[in-house]
């Protein structure tokens, strides 16, 4: 056996062993991707080999924790791709004016600074208060950081310039308390954000809603869980609701393909359709 | 400690040694000597007394001896006669006491005078012989001594013998033996005393006891062997010892001592006993252990004393020497005495003293070095600066024992900073921070000095604890320097005085507190740099991760796009292989070509002749197919309205007419019936010979077949006095694709074949599965894939010879002959054809007189018979077109020929109709057909149009308002299914449902082009009645009607534009009254809804429309200019699915979601959702009246639920947060149970459950919890924040109710 095949099936074996241990399914993630996680965490966590992971992280839950720390990419800035938000503000956030209330869900939020970003948006065209926003990740870690909302301040000339690109309305400084090297975003704007737990990977359609970004999260998936996602949203989604993903994503080769139409080719944003 | 260790054990032991021992040995020496004087003296005393015995004994036997002698001298014995030896013999006897005897022997030992001492004795009495002693050789003859005897008389006796000697020669002339009483001669010896107990006995050679004190024993002849000293003697051997001991008769032990008598050959024994010999000695002895035991007394008591003089201060200062080894240092040793002992105790105590207070030094110097220790091991490792000053001050505060203390630390920029306290109460006062000297510890910080403050003012600092406060007297407060820097100041303050050794601990470890602080504080900013780095390093690798993972999903794509590339180049190049391939085929068919023509040419010119002949024949045929296709329709038209009014005539529904008059009308009704029936196979036969019979396939239930056959044959055959009876065998599929119609066409032909030649019996019909025994004649029938339909009859039976003739048209088992059964003869043509039509076959077994069975096989999925289809399809148009005119001319001859009234002959109703009614045309070119139709429509309260032409029916249709439309195919001028286009075509009349009545046997197209029926005629009043009242329904329900209600007339006219290009017919409203009217008098299949209306609010009108029992609420799309709360939103979606808020875009989402509704239908709908439907409206006893409170922030979700649990009778209770359920749970009593979902904004579903279970009231509510979370650590968390149960979302409504059920028991 070749050191590839070998060391294939000693990811295939740890992966099994996650999935069957602590229910995380990690099995159906990019290959090439989960590899160099798998590997880095091996190297960082000074182990020879891929497969002595496994006993210890059968046996030594706080190992497992780090580990799926180390699987979740939480690459993520306030605005982000400033001109996607823009197309939001111009081209979704009309349409959504049209119900009385409605539900966002934002997958894979991380550390939440597109969540934020969000309900900023919504303040600003005047929809907070009939809004609802999930803003969901598998990462409990990263899910106490955003409920915590403290970004870096070394970040906010970024931040206010995306702002800016993303057609902000406002100032931005309007909407964090900066103190201590670091800034807190405001109370009023997190209150309005619901973070939770839920896994693409095993979870459910936990509600009905009308507009649904995940962005840059399929990448890391295969086609066959990407699929699974897509009919998540697809399902959860109400008749004529939206979808945005990343920049680098597509619908191109999924199924669902022909069940959203094209809102924004650039900004990957789609609107599903009538049957 | 060993006893023999210890001293006073030794002393005593020296003491008693030195005692003792010498005392000892020269009393035993003493005694030893004594001892051996004392034998000595024995021997002495013994010896004497031995040797005087002895002296004696000797005096006495020679004084004997001498008497003797002297006798014989003086007497000269030895001649003297015999009484003179008489006399002196006698004399001497006399004389000497001790003689017993006395005789004369002659040297030849003849006895010559024998004298005793009492007696002489007689001659006689001498004896002859005696033995004596010889004397020649002894020189001097001097007398001899015998042996000792005794006599009878037991006297101890010894012979004495004396030699007598003649002078002259001094020869030996006789001997005088001289018998000698030697006890008498010994008897002094018994009287020798030696001390006490001492005695002298004497002993002969042998040991023999001659003398003795005790006669008895001399007596008894004891011997004395038991004297060792005897025993010697009576051996012969020399006798040197002395003093020897043995146990004498008496058993006591003596001393012994002899002397020896050689004359006498005797020995003198002294005996004395032991005790007695020895008594000084003994006495002695026991003097001397007397006094020794008195010396060991002495010693042993002075001993004692010594020990205990020793022992009392050494085992004091044993005990202080241990004391002081265990620490006790101030321990002294009392001073009792002067002497050494004294003195060593005085230098101990000195040496105590002296170390108690080097001790003292010690101690304070350890304690401030184990202090200072201590103090590096609090703060020693990695600890962050508050860490180390936090340890610091717990540290030094204890150690110092002080009450309270706290640090600042040099926040760098010159100001010190609260940073640990100990036991500090921050008062009111209490600045975080001061700047160098500010206040008294700034002061110091500035100076760089300890300070030291005593009594400060009884409010500057509290200690303070549960019990009370008190406050600190003196205060401390210490800069740390390090590096000419204050890096903090420690304020430290007790309730006593600073003492000097505190002072110095301070001082001592104030600098490397500085250096810990320093280092500590250099470690955090290093720590911080450190932990920033890491996070950029990690930032940027998550980056580079998501760049690489968003790079490989392009490339995925790329690669996706690249292979579908690939895929289209294979493709092309396969395409241009088969293309090239192709062409070289087409070459080289051409090259055939070329040489089958030229064959063909000349063939051609054969064959020209036999084509035309062929041609002539097919065109015949196919004449004959035309016409018989086309006479169909002739001949059916006229029948159809022959056998239409015949059967009206028989019902006499007027009672006009007589039963003969009835009886004429069924015989001609049944006559035409069977004209009908007979032209009807005829044309079946030609059609399928033509190739024009079509298959309608479709799924057929096997059960529908059998039923339809049971409704169809089992009067008739009952009729005729058979049974029929319909049975399934095992293993049969539920249905088979095939055309059911065909397949009854064939059942039933056998089956009234098998009644008409039955008498008795029964028929009875099976469905099996061929086994493998049966032989298929098509290739394509397979065992696996085929079903077998027997009907068997008990009928005549049909003769072998005749078995396959009567599948051939127009033949008959009796020919023409007798025909006792009529018929056609083609049925079974028919079957045969139309069974292989169907992709199976028909087999037949009988036998004469026991009936038949005719078995008709069929593929369990018939062929898609294109040819027929296609044949079918094409056919009826394209075939027509030539054809017809010549038809239609023949027709239209007729037409004219026959006084047919004109289209406007026939009153119809087109001017009387009311706005209301619903009215439909009839397009039908036989006029009394068209008659019947209409007096049908309107006996159906329609009202009727009538057209006997297609271009007429148009125009009707344009001008009138149409219902609906029954349409014939055969029309002059332009046919039926021209009028279905353009009907289509139009706007205004597309969506009227058109019926299609035909004698044409019906094709799919006539659906696909918009047909909603097809009547064949002849119809019979049945399916008229059907098809009339299928327009009714079409016409109740088909049509696309919106309610509009809105009173902005701007408004309204825009939304009707906008959705008016559909197929939609708008009824407008402006006020609720209004919209309520319309929607009591119809149907609509949407209602857009403004809410705000001038007569009532849109809330009132959708309750009103929801309680009123005339109106069934269509789906309604509320479009409203108002924002909307979550209440009224909440409130809303109980009648509507769609709420619209006007806005610019929001005229999209209207028209998307009015056409949504409008096209919605219900077999549309998912099989989930049928499924709730149908559990809707069965109330359960289980959730009957029960009270159900849904937490749920999804609308869709709870709606779902309480409209199927409000169905099964519960009553539902809503709260879309945790907030509004714990609100409802307070306010609302009796809620039976709890569907909580986990993930809401607000409250969650965990925490709710937990606030829920918080309330003793509610702990035993029971809670499902419905979650999309799937992991089994989410359900432990449901069941560990209090849910009962736990159901997964997407909830399956059967488990959901099933689990409610469960936890609603009671």
């Amino acid at each position: 056996m070749k050191q590839n095949e070998i060391e294939n099936t000693e990811i295939k074996l740890l992966l099994d062993a996650i999935f069957l241990r602590y229910g995380y399914d990690f099995r159906r993630y990019a290959k090439a991707s989960i590899r160099r996680r798998v590997i880095q965490f091996m190297q960082t966590s000074g182990l020879a080999s891929i497969s002595e992971m496994i006993p210890r992280l059968i046996h030594d839950e706080s190992f497992f924790q780090q580990m799926a720390m180390e699987f979740s990419i939480t690459v993520t800035e306030m605005f982000r791709d400033p001109t996607m938000f823009l197309s939001l503000r111009q081209c979704v956030l009309p349409l959504l004016k049209s119900y009385p209330s409605f539900k966002i869900w934002h997958a894979g939020c991380a550390t939440g600074e597109e969540a934020f970003s969000l309900a900023i948006l919504l303040h600003e065209e005047d929809l907070e208060k009939r809004a609802t926003l999930f803003a969901t990740d598998f990462n409990d870690q990263a899910l106490k950081k955003a409920r915590e909302g403290i970004l870096e301040m070394d970040q906010a000339k970024l931040y206010t310039q995306n702002y800016q690109l993303a057609g902000g309305t406002d100032s931005f400084s309007g909407y964090y308390h900066a103190r201590y090297g670091a800034l807190a975003i405001k109370q009023s704007l997190k209150k309005n954000i619901t973070f939770a737990n839920h896994n693409l990977v095993t979870d459910h359609v936990f509600s009905e809603t009308h507009l649904i970004l995940c962005r840059n999260v399929m990448i890391y998936f295969n086609k066959e869980l990407q699929e699974r996602v897509m009919g998540l949203f697809y399902e959860s989604l109400v008749h004529g609701g939206f979808l945005c993903l990343g920049m680098k994503e597509s619908l191109l080769f999924s199924k669902y393909q022909d069940k959203f139409k094209v809102i924004d080719r650039k900004h990957k944003i789609f609107q599903k359709t009538a049957v | 400690m060993k006893w023999w260790n210890r001293l006073s054990y030794r002393l005593t032991v020296f003491i008693l040694l030195l005692t003792v021992v010498p005392l000892a040995g020269v009393g035993i020496y003493t005694i030893n000597d004594f001892h051996n004087v004392r034998l000595l003296s024995i021997e002495q005393i013994h010896g004497n007394m031995g040797q005087a015995a002895a002296e004696r004994i000797e005096a006495s036997l020679s004084d004997t001896i001498k008497k003797i002698e002297l006798i014989i001298e003086s007497s000269e014995l030895e001649s003297a006669d015999v009484s003179d030896q008489e006399w002196f013999l006698q004399m001497l006897i006399k004389t000497i006491p001790h003689l017993n005897a006395l005789k004369v022997v002659t040297v030849n030992g003849q006895e010559k005078v024998k004298v005793g001492r009492d007696s002489v004795y007689n001659p006689a009495s001498l004896k002859q012989h005696i033995d004596l002693p010889d004397f020649s050789s002894t020189e001097d003859k001097k007398p001899i001594i015998g042996p000792v005897y005794e006599t009878v008389l037991s006297e101890k006796i010894f012979d004495l013998y004396v030699p007598m000697s003649n002078p002259m020669d001094k020869q030996v002339v006789a001997v005088l033996v001289a018998q000698i009483n030697i006890e008498k001669l010994l008897g002094f010896v018994t009287d020798l005393r030696v001390g006490d107990t001492g005695y002298v006995y004497v002993v002969n050679h042998q040991g023999k006891i001659l003398i003795y004190p005790d006669h008895s024993v001399v007596l008894a002849g004891e011997n004395a062997l038991k004297n060792p000293l005897v025993k010697d003697f009576g051996s012969g051997q020399k006798i040197f010892e002395t003093n020897q001991i043995y146990t004498n008769r008496k058993q006591i032990q003596v001393f012994t001592n002899v002397y020896e008598i050689k004359e006498l050959n005797l020995l003198v024994v002294v005996v004395q006993s032991v005790d007695e010999a020895l008594s000084s000695v003994r006495q002695i002895t026991s003097r001397q252990i007397v006094t020794l035991a008195i010396v060991l007394l002495v010693a042993i008591l002075l001993a004692l004393y010594f020990i205990i003089k020793l022992n009392r201060p050494l085992g004091s200062l044993t005990t202080g020497a241990q004391q002081l080894g265990r620490g006790d240092l101030s321990h002294r040793i009392k001073v009792t005495s002067s002497d050494e002992i004294g003195t060593v105790t005085q230098s101990f105590n000195a040496m105590a003293q002296d170390l108690e207070s080097s001790k003292k030094k010690a101690d304070r110097l350890g304690w401030i070095r184990q202090g200072m220790v201590e103090l590096d091991e609090q703060t020693r490792g990695e600890q962050s600066l508050e860490q180390v000053c936090t340890n610091i001050i717990t540290f030094m505060a204890s150690y110092l024992k002080e009450q309270v203390g706290l640090i600042h630390v040099n926040d760098g920029k010159g100001k010190f900073i609260y940073a640990a306290g100990y036991a500090f109460d921050p008062g009111e006062n209490f600045s975080n921070d001061f700047g160098l000297g500010e206040g008294l510890p700034g002061q110091a910080a500035l100076e760089r000095k300890m300070v030291i403050l005593a009594d400060i003012p009884a409010e500057y600092i509290t200690v303070t604890s549960s019990l009370g406060n008190s406050t600190p007297r003196h205060l401390v407060i210490v800069p740390f320097v390090y590096n000419d820097q204050v890096e903090a100041v420690m304020e430290l303050g007790s309730l006593t005085p600073i003492s000097e050794q505190q002072k110095s601990f301070l001082t001592e470890t104030a600098d490397s507190i500085a250096i810990i602080l320093s280092a500590a504080r250099s470690r955090q900013e290093l720590k911080t740099s450190l932990t920033q780095t890491r996070q950029q390093a990690e930032e940027l690798e998550r980056q580079q991760e998501e760049l690489q993972a968003a790079n490989e999903e392009m490339e995925e794509q790329t690669q996706q796009l690249m292979a579908s590339e690939n895929k289209l180049k294979e493709q092309q190049e396969e395409l241009q292989a088969a293309n090239e391939e192709l062409e070289e085929k087409t070459q080289y068919l051409e090259r055939n070509k070329k040489k089958i023509e030229e064959k063909n040419s000349t063939l051609e010119l054969m064959g020209q002749d036999l084509e035309k002949k062929a041609e002539d024949l097919s065109i015949a045929s196919k004449y004959k197919s035309e016409f018989l296709a086309n006479m169909s329709h002739e001949l059916r038209t006229p029948l159809n309205s022959l056998l239409l009014l015949a059967r009206l005539l028989t019902d006499n529904k007027k009672g006009n007419l007589s039963s003969d008059q009835v009886d004429s009308a069924r015989i001609i009704y049944n006559s035409g019936n069977d004209l009908l029936a007979l032209i009807n196979e005829i044309l079946d036969l030609s059609k399928i010979e033509a190739g024009k019979m079509q298959l309608s396939v479709n799924e057929i239930p096997l059960t529908e077949l059998s039923d339809s056959l049971d409704n169809n044959f089992r009067r008739l055959v009952i009729e005729k006095g058979l049974s029929l009876d319909i049975s399934f065998k095992k293993d049969m599929p539920k249905s088979i694709i095939s055309d059911q119609q065909r397949i009854l066409q064939i059942l039933k032909n056998f089956i009234s074949n098998a009644c008409k030649f039955t008498s008795t019996g029964g028929v009875s019909v099976i469905f099996y599965r061929p086994d493998t025994s049966v032989v298929f004649l098509r290739k394509d029938l397979y065992h696996s894939n085929v079903i077998a339909i027997d009907v068997r009859d008990t009928g005549i039976g049909i003769p072998e010879d005749k078995q396959k003739i009567i599948f051939e048209a127009f033949q008959q088992v009796e020919g023409g002959s007798a025909r006792k059964f009529g018929g056609t003869g083609l049925g079974l043509s028919i079957s045969r054809e139309l069974a292989n039509l169907l992709g199976g076959e028909i087999k037949l077994k009988s036998q004469v007189n026991a009936g038949s069975t005719f078995t008709l096989l069929l593929p369990m999925k018939a062929p898609a018979s294109t040819q027929s289809e296609s044949a079918g399809r094409v056919e009826p148009i394209e075939l027509k077109k030539p054809i017809l005119p010549q038809v239609s001319g023949t027709a239209a001859e007729h037409v004219v020929d026959h006084p047919k009234p004109f289209q406007t002959d026939i009153p119809d109703d087109r001017d009387g109709i009311g706005s209301d009614d619903k009215t439909i045309l009839i397009i039908e070119d036989d006029a009394d057909f068209a008659t019947t139709l209409l007096n049908f429509c309107r006996e159906k309260r329609f009202k009727g149009l009538v057209s006997l032409s297609g271009e007429d029916g148009l125009k009707l249709a344009q001008a009138f308002k149409i219902n609906a439309i029954i349409l014939d195919i055969h029309l002059p001028g332009i046919d039926g299914w021209t009028v279905l286009e353009s009907l289509k075509e139009n706007t205004s009349t597309r969506h009227i449902p058109v019926h299609f009545m035909s004698a044409d046997d019906p094709i799919p197209e006539a659906f696909s082009k918009g047909a909603m029926g097809y009547l064949t005629k002849p119809v019979t009043p049945e399916d008229m009645e059907k098809a009339i009242s299928n327009l009714q329904s079409m016409i109740n329900k088909g049509m696309k009607d919106l309610l509009l209600v809105e009173d902005n007339t701007n408004q309204r006219y825009a939304i009707t534009k906008l959705i008016s290009d559909q197929d939609v017919v708008i009824q407008e409203v402006s006020t609720g009254i209004d919209a309520l009217s319309e929607l009591r008098k119809n149907k609509f299949d949407c209602m857009i809804l403004d809410l705000g209306l001038p007569d009532m609010s849109g809330f009132d009108l959708l309750k009103k429309m929801e309680k009123d029992p005339l109106i069934t609420p269509p789906p309604v799309v509320v479009y409203t200019g108002r924002e909307l709360t979550l209440d009224e939103e909440s409130e809303l979606r109980k009648y509507s699915d769609s709420i619209i808020i006007k806005g610019v875009r929001s005229e999209e989402r209207l028209l998307d979601e009015t056409s949504l509704f409008l096209h919605r239908v219900v077999d549309n709908m998912s099989e989930e959702k049928r499924k709730m439907i149908s559990i809707l409206h069965d109330p359960e006893q289980a959730l009957q009246n029960r009270t159900i409170l849904v937490v749920d922030d999804d609308m869709r979700n709870v709606f779902a639920l309480s409209k199927v649990l409000t169905n099964k009778g519960a009553q539902i209770l809503k709260a879309e947060n945790g907030i509004k359920a714990l609100e409802l749970l307070n306010q609302r009593k009796g809620v039976d149970l709890v569907l909580m979902d986990i993930m809401m904004p607000v409250m969650d579903g965990y925490e709710t459950m937990k606030k829920i279970r918080e309330d003793s009231r509610f702990a035993k509510l029971p809670i499902i919890a419905l979650t999309a979370k799937a992991m089994q650590r989410d359900k432990e968390d449901c069941i560990a924040a209090g849910a009962n149960d736990y159901l997964a979302k997407p909830v399956d409504i059967d488990r959901l109710l099933s689990m409610m059920r469960v936890w609603l028991y009671r």
